[in-house]
């Protein structure tokens, strides 16, 4: 009995579905020039041929930290194959962002660029932290995702795979 | 024979259960956290899940101290009623859109709203709060209006200005697919301040 109530996840609060949301229409991404933790500039549009994963995130926000791991595992997974991440930390400074990623047992190796006054956040019409937008090589967004998703999660490999493909 | 027969029964109520059980309600509350001394309540059905966390009035302090808010500012979100909320669209198909200005509470028979982002904005722009500080806020606070596609989740803090230690209910609400869903969430409990009484 017990066994086949374990069997039926949705009976104990299983987590969410590990989904990326198409965007209709793929809309051109909104472009900007961002600052990373070592002064380095970033412009959006510089990546265009690649597929950019553009996540925004806080250090304070508890998903964000759990999502970032798997986040590096999905980035040195596609890295040589035009595959880009740009974490875009809202609100907060380079001393805040530089502790945080100190303290993580994971180090990240893509680019955490500053949004500091929260323009660009604002510009991309995110409602809640974190959100990850995928990019195609035309730069145009064609998935969403809110919320923290475990990144290496194989749901994610086809969608990724077929835009790198494009 | 009536084993063999009891067991089928077990099994299809089992497998009923299993289908419907993401349209089934269910209002739980958690143990207190051993820890910190704050209870947590759920809710699941209809496709969506919602979860709502006590946060101490000493935590509040310290994060929004840390995010640019002088004492007393601090002090007025502390003194408010604050929970963690978590939201998540459970089903497999369909949008969740939710706005926290139709969502209200009910205590002492009486109906009230949420404190949302936009009336603290405007507490924050009177009290000449410094722009980087309210940019934390707003991403600290669950938002007012939100859609979640499937899979879709968010957390953030809900603010009830209510008194410490108040009971109440909160009826909150959804649109999806067109049709509009209304449940209750019972016996909520803001956190006692220690602080606060110790003052």
């Amino acid at each position: 009995m017990t066994a086949l109530l374990l069997l039926c996840p949705s009976a104990w609060g299983a987590e969410s579905a590990q989904t990326l949301v198409p965007v209709p229409e793929r809309p051109a991404a909104p472009d900007f020039a961002l600052s990373d933790t070592d002064g380095k500039q970033h412009r959006l549009s510089d990546y265009r041929g690649k597929v950019v994963a553009i996540n925004f995130w806080a250090t304070w926000c508890p998903p964000c930290l759990r999502e970032m791991p798997s986040m590096q595992r999905l980035w040195e997974r596609w890295k040589e194959k035009h595959f880009v991440i740009l974490a875009i930390d809202v609100g907060e400074d380079d001393e805040t962002v530089f502790r945080f990623t100190v303290e993580l047992d994971t180090p990240l190796e893509f680019p955490l660029l500053l949004d500091r006054e929260g323009k660009i956040v604002a510009q991309w019409q995110v409602l809640g932290l974190p959100t990850t937008f995928i990019v195609d090589k035309q730069g145009r967004i064609a998935y969403r995702a809110v919320g923290g998703r475990e990144w290496d999660d194989a749901e994610f490999f086809s969608p990724i795979e077929a835009l790198l493909l494009e | 024979m009536r084993f063999r027969l009891a067991w089928k029964w077990m099994v299809c109520c089992i497998a009923i259960l299993c289908s419907t059980s993401p349209y089934l309600s269910a209002d739980e509350l958690d143990p207190v956290n051993p820890a910190l001394g704050v209870r947590t309540w759920r809710w699941a059905g209809n496709g969506v899940s919602l979860r709502l966390t006590q946060i101490l009035p000493d935590q509040v302090r310290g994060f929004y101290q840390a995010r640019g808010f002088n004492a007393e500012d601090a002090e007025s979100i502390a003194r408010t009623c604050v929970f963690q909320t978590v939201m998540r669209n459970e089903s497999s198909t369909r949008r969740v859109e939710i706005d926290l200005r139709k969502w209200w509470i009910e205590i002492d028979d009486r109906r009230r709203t949420i404190k949302i982002e936009q009336q603290w904005q405007q507490d924050w722009e009177r009290r000449g709060v410094s722009p980087s500080a309210r940019v934390a806020f707003r991403w600290a606070l669950f938002p007012t209006v939100q859609t979640f596609a499937r899979g879709d989740w968010n957390m953030g803090m809900t603010t009830f200005a209510l008194p410490a230690s108040s009971q109440f209910v909160l009826h909150f609400n959804w649109r999806s697919d067109g049709q509009r869903y209304e449940y209750a969430l019972r016996g909520l409990e803001c956190v006692a301040d220690t602080a606060g009484q110790a003052s």
